[in-house]
């Protein structure tokens, strides 16, 4: 029989040593405790020899773990400004500092005043910013098309982002266009880029179930609860 | 062809809305559309150099990832990048668009760049409908 020591806690409690161990195992194996070592299975050797008859299990830093949750941020963040962008900011007046509202082409052909002149800064900012979130769109389709993704949502990128370029340059320089496209092209770059930062995760469970090991593995979502 | 280059520019840049009601914002919106053009235009050469065989791949930056940033990323870095380095240099830096609106007319109204623009897009489509 094995003999029991006794270990003093820092209280300067005593416990036998066996107890100590087993509530130090439960505390370890308990998820919230000790995420690591919980969705590391691979350290475990059952999960070895399940993957030697097996594919390596693919692990990529840009569908799992923390960096998928960076890249929904970052998305989503671009979409909120392409939407701002479209729905919310006044680019043609501003607010004086008499509270009342003047339009930019009131200044044609004298200098702009100081208040003027910093809100039309913001607009600049703001519109530069949203024309990029369309040039993303199209900039991201065109080179997984030309690196071979001839996938619907591909083309539904493209053509998305195409008549946004359109629209926007029709605008720009005839003064005629749809003014329902712009924000509908920034509502779609919107939920195209949330299904797309969401499917970082669903792709690694995908390749974890493919190759026999834990779902869960490599996987991190907030929104999902794990 | 130089002409045609800066004719386009002035074209594009005297003709704007924003321009003509001196609003801001004008300067990006043009530099944006002129360059996402002229990377579409690159982007059709190299999808007819691939359909005569022409592996222009290993020119290119590939990024080993499907993610949408970094696929944004290698297209910006491939298509884009090189065409907003020429124009910025070409036409915004220290103010060269000033001499250039001087120096070249624009006698076509906006719709030279329009017709650019809107036949560059028709052309990607175009070459995607035969390719695919």
């Amino acid at each position: 029989m094995k003999e029991l020591g006794f270990i003093r806690d820092f209280k300067g409690q005593s416990y036998p040593s066996q107890f100590l161990s087993a509530k130090r195992e439960r505390k370890q194996k308990h998820p919230m405790n000790n995420l690591q070592s919980y969705y590391k299975p691979l350290d475990n050797q059952f999960w070895k020899l399940q993957l030697s008859s097996y594919d390596e299990p693919k692990i990529s830093s840009s569908n799992g773990g923390v960096s998928s949750s960076l890249l929904a941020g970052a998305s989503n963040a671009g979409s909120i400004w392409g939407v701002f962008d479209s729905f919310g900011y006044n680019h043609t007046s501003y607010p004086t500092t008499k509270g009342t509202m003047k339009n930019f082409s009131d200044f044609t052909g004298r200098k702009m005043s100081s208040q003027a002149l910093k809100y039309a800064g913001r607009s600049k900012l703001v519109s530069r910013v949203g024309n990029w979130g369309t040039g993303v769109m199209i900039f991201q389709s065109a080179y997984n098309y030309y690196n071979g993704d001839r996938s619907v949502v591909n083309y539904i990128d493209g053509g998305v982002g195409l008549m946004g370029l359109g629209n926007t340059a029709s605008i720009f320089l005839t003064g005629a266009g749809c003014a329902a496209i712009g924000p509908l092209v920034a509502l779609y770059g919107a939920l195209r880029l949330m299904m797309d930062a969401s499917d970082g995760e669903r792709m690694q469970i995908r390749d974890n179930i493919m190759n026999n090991i834990d779902p869960l593995y490599n996987v991190y979502n907030p929104s999902l609860g794990f | 062809m130089k002409n045609f280059y800066y004719i386009l520019w002035v074209d594009a840049i005297v003709n704007s809305k924003p321009y003509k009601n001196k609003e801001p914002g004008w300067k990006g919106t043009s530099f944006f559309l002129i360059t996402v053009t002229n990377a579409l235009n690159f982007f059709v050469l190299l999808l007819w150099l691939d359909y005569f065989d022409v592996n222009a791949r290993k020119y290119l930056f590939i990024f080993e990832s499907n993610s949408i940033l970094l696929s944004a990323l290698g297209g910006f870095v491939n298509f884009g990048l090189p065409f907003a380095i020429v124009n910025y240099y070409a036409i915004f830096y220290r103010n060269r668009y000033l001499r250039l609106v001087g120096k070249y007319s624009s006698p076509y109204k906006g719709k030279f760049a329009l017709v650019y623009i809107l036949g560059s897009i028709l052309l990607v489509v175009i070459t995607i409908a035969l390719s695919s």
